[in-house]
Order: structure tokens, then C-alpha cells, then sequence
């Protein structure tokens, strides 16, 4: 075998395991790739998560699951067959000030996506309060409406006022 | 215990060998051999058992046979142990090729007492020890030996020891040791059985694995299936399968695999991916060594060796980078792509590059920023000192909302139970619920993104089709 064909063998079985891996962000601090035995299980995970809401032991978890792509593993093999071009651009040269534009356009690009992603983790936290607070204040809530039945205060009352109580 | 019931069968292959001691008043007849499938079986001969669904067979030594009054044939069994066995015993104590431990002290996993159906075939084992009372073997005794043993593996305290014990599960140990009655026949054996070229197999089908006798001639291991598949179907209703279990026996080949094969890893750095055979001279050995890459960036980035390159196709690999550093700087340097995960742009490739020296990356960063290294589709190359800054996440576990304990988290749990869902969720929850808004927020991000990203991609195009070349 021929280095050529061996990278592009290489390439091949490279793409297959992208294929039927899954990326899951927002795994507590860190995201993972999680590779399945084969891309329709990797598929099948993918629309679970998107279509239903993910729970752990009954609560809500914000754990988002993607198609894994070719860019997120490090050491991703380069695609056989290519070779990147490399040149200096002299300052006399019209291009210079077109390249100059798109180093900017790169930065200004990458400043925009970080902000939105800031503000993304700012309203995750904002909602993640929010929630607390409303579980701490349905759990209270629940704790009463069990104490009182518990102690028989319901069927106590249930009793003076003559309603008959029924639990289903 | 159907196979029993072939005891009053004339043509079933078990026969007694010599008798031995007889305990009349518990009707309980000892003998010293038996035949089974034309092989004669001795007290302290090593043999394979074999249990289903284990690919590799249990090793023991007899210890004792005897008829119970029912007519129930048993042998006692002192276990050997394989390496991968007791892996998690070992320590730093490294194996060595056909080592196998036998079993010594006082405990769960020293023997079991089975049926002799369950006995495969004989193995052959060869005692090491320089202990005095060992008969030493020969040197071809040694290469015709399966496997070999000269420690003993303590099941009552998990250690491993080179002195043999004066007593083994109640028998002396120079019965188990090489015996001189043993060597005699065993290179009588020896010496026919190389002239009549591998006509053992045909006696005994081996259960090894096949590595351990390359000379097994596959004709003749396919005449003896048939008889071997019945062998094992007796063995599968012995109960070896009660061979000591809780020595975590179970424990996994490949971390032993692991610990002979400390070979260092070779980073693909070095590999023929990159065709250039100037590069081959300069082939830095520094690489072959690795600390793991987090803590090379880190410990890079406080000596400020470490450049961020932006502005790079999202698809380019760690090799092309530094191949083009290589190229265009002379640059012998590690570089590793940034993944794309939360936080990355996706229009747009990121890596760090680790020059050597403080100065290297400075002049790499001032000529990148100064001047205008073009990639191919129009990426002019962008560069700084330093690692990328990424937005703290404020709490660790954002929405990780805490989940009560106590009566309510029970009444739930059984609530969850009962409709049997473990990761999907109930729409008549108030969990739910919150589970919803969640969905919410992140479809609404993630439509954000792509709208952005697209945006992006449009004012890219435009400025790069200004280029003359492209």
C-alpha cells in the first residue's frame, strides 16, 4: 500500500468514527464526544435528546447533544490529497489591504460570537436561579400540603365542613 | 447431574485406576488414577478444566480422587492461577512468559472439589523453584512445558511468594513440586511422542489457546472435535464454575497487557504523513517524550512560548500547521488545533503553536502580524502571545438544579417507576416544565448562532472575492 492510499484509508475510517459520534456540550463545566458503535445509534441519541427534554433522577438537565464534526478532535488526520498554499503577501501588493480587512473581520467575527456566547451562559444562570427559586417554593409548597394531611388537619376540616375527601 | 447417569454405560470412557485408601465408614473409596477418554490420570498431575463461555481454561493440580458411596466420582482440585488473574495483586512484580502462580495459604479459591468429567486434558507444568525438595527440570522439559510456576499465590492475604510452603492444602509439597517418578515418564513421553510427530493432540484435544502450541496440526485437532465437544458438554454441568470467584479473577487481560508494554508513546509527529524528507533530519526527540498536552501548553504559556494562530481553515490539521511552520519559518514547533466545542466560532480554525524559546514566538508573532501570510481560500494569518480567553462559566453547574431528598424525592422516585422512564420525563411534572424553558433558551441560542455565523459567512465571501488571487 502506497502512503496515498494508507492516508486515505486512514481519512476514511477517520470520517466513520466522526459519523457516529456525539458531541454533548454543556455537561456540567465540560463537553465530551461520545463515540457509538455505529451512526444510527449516534443518530437515534442526537433526536432523543433534541425531542425530549433530558432528565436525571427526575430533574431537568441542560445537556445538549450534536452531531460530532471533523473539527472537534484535535488529532483528526489531514484529508488525503490536499496541500495548503502558503505565500507572503508583499505590502505593494492590492491583496494586502484586502487580507488586512479580513484579519479584522476575523476578530470583529470572533469577539461577536463570544459575546453572544456570554450572553448565552448569562441567561442559562439568570434561568438556573430563576428555577431554583421556583423548585424551593413548590417543594415548600408540597411539604405543607403533606404535613396536612399527615397530621389529619385535611380530614379534620373535611369533617366540619362535611366534604367527603377523596384521595384518587 | 445428567452425565451420571452415564456411569452404568459400558461405553462410557471413565474407568478407575488403582485403588487407594478406602474410609469404610463413610463409604468413601480413594483411588489413585483413572482413565477418561484413554488418558490415565494420576494424583498431582497438572490437567485443564474448562468452563463455557470462557475462552481460556481453568489449570489445576489433582489432589486427591474418590467414590462416594452414591457412586459419585470426585477430584479435588488445587487451582494455579494465570497472571491476568490475580492482576490486581501483582504490584510491580512483572510475570514472566508461561508464569502461572499456584495456589497456597488457607481460603476461598485455594481448591474446589469437582466432578472429573470436568477435566479437559492434562497440562503440562513445570516447577522452576530452585527449592531443594524441586526435582529441576531440563532444558527441554522447560520447552515442552506449557506453563511453568516457581511462586505460589497466597488466596488468604493476595500476596505472592517465591518460597514454597512445607504444606499445601494439607499435602506435602514435594508432591507438587516436580517429582522424579514424574520426570521419568514424563521424558519417556517426551522422547515418543517427538518421533510419532504430535500424536498428542489426537489423545488429549487441547483447550489452549492456539499461541501456546503452534505445532497443533489443525487435521488432526478437526478429528478429535468430536469427541472434545462432548468432553466439554460434561464439563458444562460441573460446577467449576465455582472456582474462586471473589479473587476478582475477572480482572481485565489488556491491564496486564498494559504493564508488559510500558513502551513509551511515540507522538505522530514523526510518521510519514508529512512527505517533506528535509523535515526527517531534523526530527526532534524532545517529542518522543510526552507529558500530556495541558500541561506542556501550561507550563509554555507561562514561559510565553505559546502563539495562538486565528483565522485558519476550520478543517486544517495539527501536521499542516506545522508543516507550514516548518515552511515558512524554520520552525521545528508542537501544534495542536484548537477543538471546536462551546466556544469556537465555527467559520474559523484556531491552534497553539509552542516554539521553543520566548523569542522564537515573538519574532514568529511580530513578522505573522506585520506582514501577511496568506493561507489557501483567503485566510491571512492572524497571531497573538498567549493562550485564548474564554468566558469564565460563573457556577460550575449551571441549571444542575439540586434534586430534594427525603420523602419527596421518594414519592418521586416511585412516581418515575411507575410510569418507567429513566432519562425521558413526564409532561405532568413541574420538572418538566423547567425542562422545557431550557429547551427554550438553547433552541433560541442556537438559532442566534446560526443566524450570526451565516451573517458572517456572507461578509467573508464579499471581502474575499476582492482578492485577486484566490
Amino acid at each position: 500500500m502506497t502512503s496515498s492510499e494508507e492516508a486515505r484509508k486512514t481519512y476514511a475510517e477517520f470520517e466513520e468514527k466522526v459519523s457516529r459520534t456525539v458531541f454533548l456540550d454543556n455537561l456540567s463545566t465540560q463537553s465530551a464526544l461520545v463515540e457509538m458503535e455505529n451512526e444510527k445509534q449516534a443518530r437515534a441519541l442526537i433526536s432523543e435528546m433534541t425531542n425530549y427534554p433530558f432528565m436525571m433522577s427526575g430533574m431537568p438537565r441542560p445537556v445538549r447533544a450534536k452531531p460530532a464534526k471533523i473539527e472537534m478532535f484535535a488529532d483528526r488526520p489531514p484529508p488525503p490529497d490536499r496541500k495548503i498554499q502558503v505565500r507572503w503577501v508583499d505590502p505593494s501588493d492590492p491583496d494586502f489591504v484586502v487580507a488586512k480587512k479580513l484579519k479584522q473581520l476575523c476578530k470583529k467575527h470572533n469577539a461577536e460570537h463570544l459575546a453572544l456566547i456570554k450572553h448565552q451562559l448569562e441567561e442559562e444562570e439568570k434561568l438556573a436561579k430563576h428555577q431554583e427559586e421556583t423548585l424551593k417554593t413548590n417543594y415548600k409548597k408540597f411539604e405543607m400540603i403533606e404535613s396536612i394531611v399527615q397530621d389529619g388537619t385535611t380530614s379534620r376540616l373535611a369533617r366540619h365542613y362535611g366534604v367527603r375527601l377523596d384521595y384518587d | 447431574m445428567s452425565h451420571l447417569g452415564n456411569r452404568d454405560n459400558p461405553d462410557f470412557p471413565f474407568h478407575w485406576g488403582e485403588k487407594g485408601e478406602l474410609l469404610e465408614d463413610k463409604y468413601v473409596q480413594f483411588y489413585k488414577s483413572f482413565t477418561y477418554y484413554d488418558e490415565e490420570y494420576f494424583l498431582y498431575d497438572s490437567v485443564y478444566l474448562y468452563e463455557t463461555c470462557q475462552d481460556t481454561p481453568y489449570i489445576g493440580k489433582i489432589l486427591e480422587i474418590w467414590e462416594q458411596q452414591s457412586h459419585e466420582r470426585k477430584v479435588k482440585i488445587l487451582w494455579f492461577f494465570r497472571p491476568n488473574e490475580i492482576v490486581n495483586y501483582l504490584g510491580d512484580q512483572v510475570p514472566m512468559e508461561r508464569e502461572i502462580f499456584l495456589a497456597s495459604g488457607n481460603g476461598l479459591g485455594l481448591y474446589n472439589v469437582n466432578p472429573p468429567e470436568a477435566i479437559a486434558g492434562k497440562c503440562r507444568v513445570i516447577c522452576t523453584s530452585k527449592d531443594q525438595r524441586n526435582q529441576q527440570p531440563s532444558t527441554q522439559e522447560l520447552e515442552n512445558a506449557e506453563f511453568i510456576f516457581f511462586r505460589t499465590f497466597d488466596v488468604a492475604n493476595f500476596t505472592i511468594s517465591d518460597v514454597m510452603p512445607d504444606k499445601i492444602c494439607g499435602v506435602n509439597v514435594k508432591y507438587l513440586l516436580n517429582q522424579k517418578k514424574d520426570q521419568k515418564a514424563f521424558l519417556t513421553k517426551s522422547k515418543t511422542s517427538t518421533s510419532v510427530a504430535e500424536d498428542r493432540p489426537q489423545k488429549k484435544p487441547r483447550l489452549t489457546d492456539k499461541s501456546t502450541d503452534p505445532s497443533i496440526n489443525l487435521l488432526t485437532s478437526k478429528t478429535v472435535t468430536g469427541s472434545r465437544e462432548l468432553r466439554i458438554e460434561c464439563g458444562e454441568e460441573s460446577d467449576v464454575a465455582l472456582k474462586k470467584l471473589e479473587l476478582g479473577k475477572r480482572a481485565k487481560y489488556d491491564e496486564l497487557q498494559l504493564r508488559k508494554d510500558p513502551n513509551p508513546v511515540r507522538k505522530g509527529t514523526v510518521t510519514d504523513h508529512t512527505s517533506d524528507a528535509s523535515r526527517s533530519q531534523f526530527l526532534d526527540r524532545s517529542k518522543w517524550f510526552q507529558h500530556s498536552w495541558k500541561e506542556q501548553l501550561e507550563a509554555a504559556n507561562q514561559g510565553g512560548r505559546v502563539v495562538l494562530l486565528n483565522n485558519l481553515d476550520p478543517s486544517i490539521t495539527s501536521l499542516e500547521i506545522e508543516d507550514i511552520m516548518y515552511r515558512v519559518f524554520q520552525q521545528q514547533c508542537r501544534v495542536k488545533v484548537i477543538q471546536q466545542a462551546t466556544f469556537q466560532n465555527h467559520n474559523y480554525g484556531q491552534a497553539y503553536v509552542i516554539f521553543k524559546t520566548k523569542d522564537k514566538a515573538e519574532q514568529v508573532v511580530k513578522a505573522i502580524n506585520g506582514g501577511c501570510l496568506m493561507l489557501s481560500q483567503g485566510r491571512p494569518l492572524i497571531s497573538s502571545i498567549g493562550m485564548l480567553k474564554i468566558p469564565a462559566k460563573a457556577s460550575a453547574l449551571v441549571g444542575h438544579l439540586p434534586t430534594y431528598r427525603g420523602r419527596f424525592q421518594v414519592q418521586r422516585v416511585e412516581m418515575i417507576c411507575a410510569v418507567s422512564t429513566s432519562h425521558g420525563s413526564q409532561p405532568n411534572t413541574m420538572e418538566y416544565n423547567l425542562a422545557l424553558e431550557w429547551l427554550l433558551l438553547q433552541d433560541k441560542y442556537l438559532l442566534t448562532q446560526k443566524l450570526l455565523h451565516e451573517s458572517q459567512l456572507k461578509e467573508r465571501r464579499y471581502f474575499r472575492n476582492h482578492l485577486k488571487s484566490k
